[in-house]
C-alpha cells in the first residue's frame, strides 16, 4: 500500500507540476490576448467535461497504455481549475494598483513579476488547490490503463467485491487529498497573512 | 521666453473619453523649479493633466511636451521613471511594506535609495514603519509612504495629485509646510492637484484655476486674490471665513 500510495503522489505531484507549468503561463497570455481567451477557455473546458475514463481511452492508442497516458490525461483535467484560477486572479487586480506600477516606469515583464502576479497569487494558489485535490481523485482512475496508484487496489476490491481492498485504497487517497488540501491551507495562511 | 525652457507644456491639448469633453483646448507651460498648483472641482480635468504627462493617456488632439519633446516620442519607460507621480489613492502595493514599495522604483531602475532618510522626510519614525504593510497604516501614513516613494528615485519632476488629501488638518498643515522646505533647496518642478485653495495658496508658486476641462486662469501665488476670475472667485468665496 504505501508503494502505491507513493505512485499516486507521483502521479498526482508530476501532474501538477505540469498543469502549472502550462496554465500559468497560459492564463497570463490569454490575460493579454482578448480575443483568445474565449475559444481556449471553450477547449480546456472540453477536455473538462470528457468523462476520465473514456479519456483514458482515447489516449492508450496514441500514448499507449502507462503512466504516460494517465499524466497526460491528468495534467488536461488540471488545467481548467488553474487556467481559471490565474485568470480571475489577474482580472481582479485592482486597475489603481497597475497605474501606479505602470507611472513607475515599470515594463510589461515588471509589471507582471511585481505587481500583478503577487497580487493574483491568492486565487493563482487556490486554482492549484482544488486541482490538486480533484487530481488525487482521479488518478485513482490512472490504474485502468495501467498507470499504477491507489486505484489499483479500488479496482482490485471491485472486481473480486472485497470492500476492504477498496477501502484499503479509498481511504489513502482521501487521506492523500486532505493532506495536499491542508498543506495549501498552510501555505495560503503563511503567506497572505496581510 | 524660450519655448524650451519649460519643463512641461501643454499645446491646445484636448481629452475627450466616451464622448465626453475632459480637457478642453488646455494651454500651459510649466517652468523648472516651480510649483504649478492645478485647483479646481472634482471632475474639472486636473488629474487627466496629470496623467497626459507621464502618457499613462494620450491627448485626443494637441501635443503634451516634457522637456521640449513631445511625451509620444519618449520612451514610456524611461519617461516615467524621471517624474515622480503621487496616485490620488497612494497606489501602495499591498503586498509590499512601507519600505519594499518606497525602494522598488529605484530598485527597477538598478539603484538603491536611502529608504529610512525618506520615511524621515515625510515625518514617518524609519525603524516602526519600514516593515509595515500599506493595511497596516492610517490613511495619512500610506499617503506619507506615496510621497516618499515618488522621492526615490530623485525625480526633477513631480505630479502630485491631491497627495495630502486624506490627512487632518494639522498634518496636512506639518506636510505642506515640509514639502514647501525641502522642494527649493531640490530644485524640484512639480505640478500639484488638489481642490482645497488654502492648500494651494501655501505650497503653489503658481496657481491655475480649471474649470469644465479648461484653464480659467494661471498667475502667481501673490496675484491670485487679485486676479481671480469667476472659478476663481468661487474658490475665494468657499473658503472665505478659512482665509
Amino acid at each position: 500500500m504505501l508503494r502505491l500510495s507513493g505512485q499516486h503522489l507521483r502521479l498526482t505531484l508530476l501532474a501538477m507540476v505540469l498543469a502549472v507549468a502550462i496554465g500559468v503561463p497560459l492564463a497570463v497570455w490569454l490575460h493579454r490576448q482578448e480575443r483568445w481567451r474565449g475559444p481556449v477557455l471553450m477547449v480546456v473546458n472540453i477536455l473538462q467535461t470528457v468523462p476520465s475514463l473514456a479519456l483514458f481511452g482515447f489516449l492508450i492508442p496514441v500514448l499507449g497504455i502507462g503512466p504516460v497516458s494517465a499524466v497526460f490525461a491528468l495534467v488536461a483535467y488540471a488545467l481548467l481549475p488553474v487556467v481559471r484560477g490565474t485568470l480571475t486572479g489577474l482580472m481582479t487586480v485592482d486597475p489603481t494598483l497597475l497605474e501606479s506600477g505602470d507611472a513607475l516606469g515599470m515594463t510589461d515583464r515588471e509589471r507582471l513579476r511585481w505587481v500583478e502576479l503577487p497580487l493574483a497569487a491568492p486565487q493563482i494558489l487556490n486554482g492549484i488547490r482544488v486541482a490538486t485535490v480533484a487530481t488525487v481523485g482521479t488518478a485513482t482512475i490512472a490504474a485502468a490503463i495501467g498507470a499504477g496508484g491507489l486505484g489499483e487496489l479500488i479496482f482490485r476490491g471491485v472486481a473480486t467485491v472485497d470492500s476492504r481492498q477498496i477501502l484499503a485504497g479509498a481511504c489513502p487517497a482521501a487521506a492523500l487529498a486532505l493532506a495536499l488540501d491542508g498543506g495549501f491551507a498552510w501555505l495560503e495562511r503563511s503567506f497572505f497573512r496581510r | 521666453m524660450d519655448s524650451n525652457a519649460a519643463v512641461i507644456e501643454f499645446e491646445q491639448v484636448s481629452y475627450r473619453v466616451a464622448g465626453k469633453l475632459v480637457l478642453d483646448d488646455f494651454s500651459l507651460r510649466v517652468m523648472p523649479g516651480e510649483t504649478l498648483v492645478l485647483l479646481g472641482r472634482s471632475g474639472s480635468g486636473k488629474t487627466t493633466a496629470l496623467r497626459l504627462v507621464n502618457g499613462l493617456i494620450s491627448p485626443t488632439s494637441g501635443v503634451v511636451r516634457v522637456l521640449g519633446r513631445p511625451v509620444a516620442e519618449w520612451n514610456l519607460i524611461e519617461l516615467r521613471r524621471s517624474i515622480g507621480y503621487v496616485i490620488q489613492s497612494g497606489g501602495l502595493f499591498p503586498h509590499l511594506t512601507a519600505g519594499d514599495n518606497i525602494a522598488l522604483g529605484p530598485k527597477l531602475a538598478g539603484r538603491t535609495c536611502d529608504v529610512d532618510g525618506l520615511l524621515d522626510r515625510v515625518g514617518l519614525p524609519a525603524a516602526e514603519f519600514r516593515g509595515r504593510r500599506p493595511l497596516q497604516l492610517s490613511g495619512g501614513e500610506r499617503q506619507r509612504v506615496s510621497v516618499a516613494r515618488a522621492l526615490a528615485s530623485d525625480p526633477p519632476l513631480l505630479l502630485l495629485d491631491e497627495p495630502f488629501s486624506a490627512l487632518d488638518p494639522i498634518t496636512r498643515f506639518e506636510l505642506q509646510q515640509e514639502f514647501v522646505r525641502w522642494r527649493t533647496p531640490m530644485g524640484k518642478t512639480a505640478v500639484f492637484v488638489t481642490h482645497d485653495l488654502t492648500e494651494a495658496l501655501r505650497v503653489g508658486t503658481r496657481i491655475g484655476v480649471m474649470a469644465d476641462g479648461a484653464l480659467e486662469s494661471c498667475v502667481p501665488t501673490g496675484d491670485f486674490k487679485r486676479f481671480a476670475g469667476v472659478e476663481g472667485r468661487r474658490f475665494l468665496e468657499a473658503f472665505g471665513a478659512t482665509l
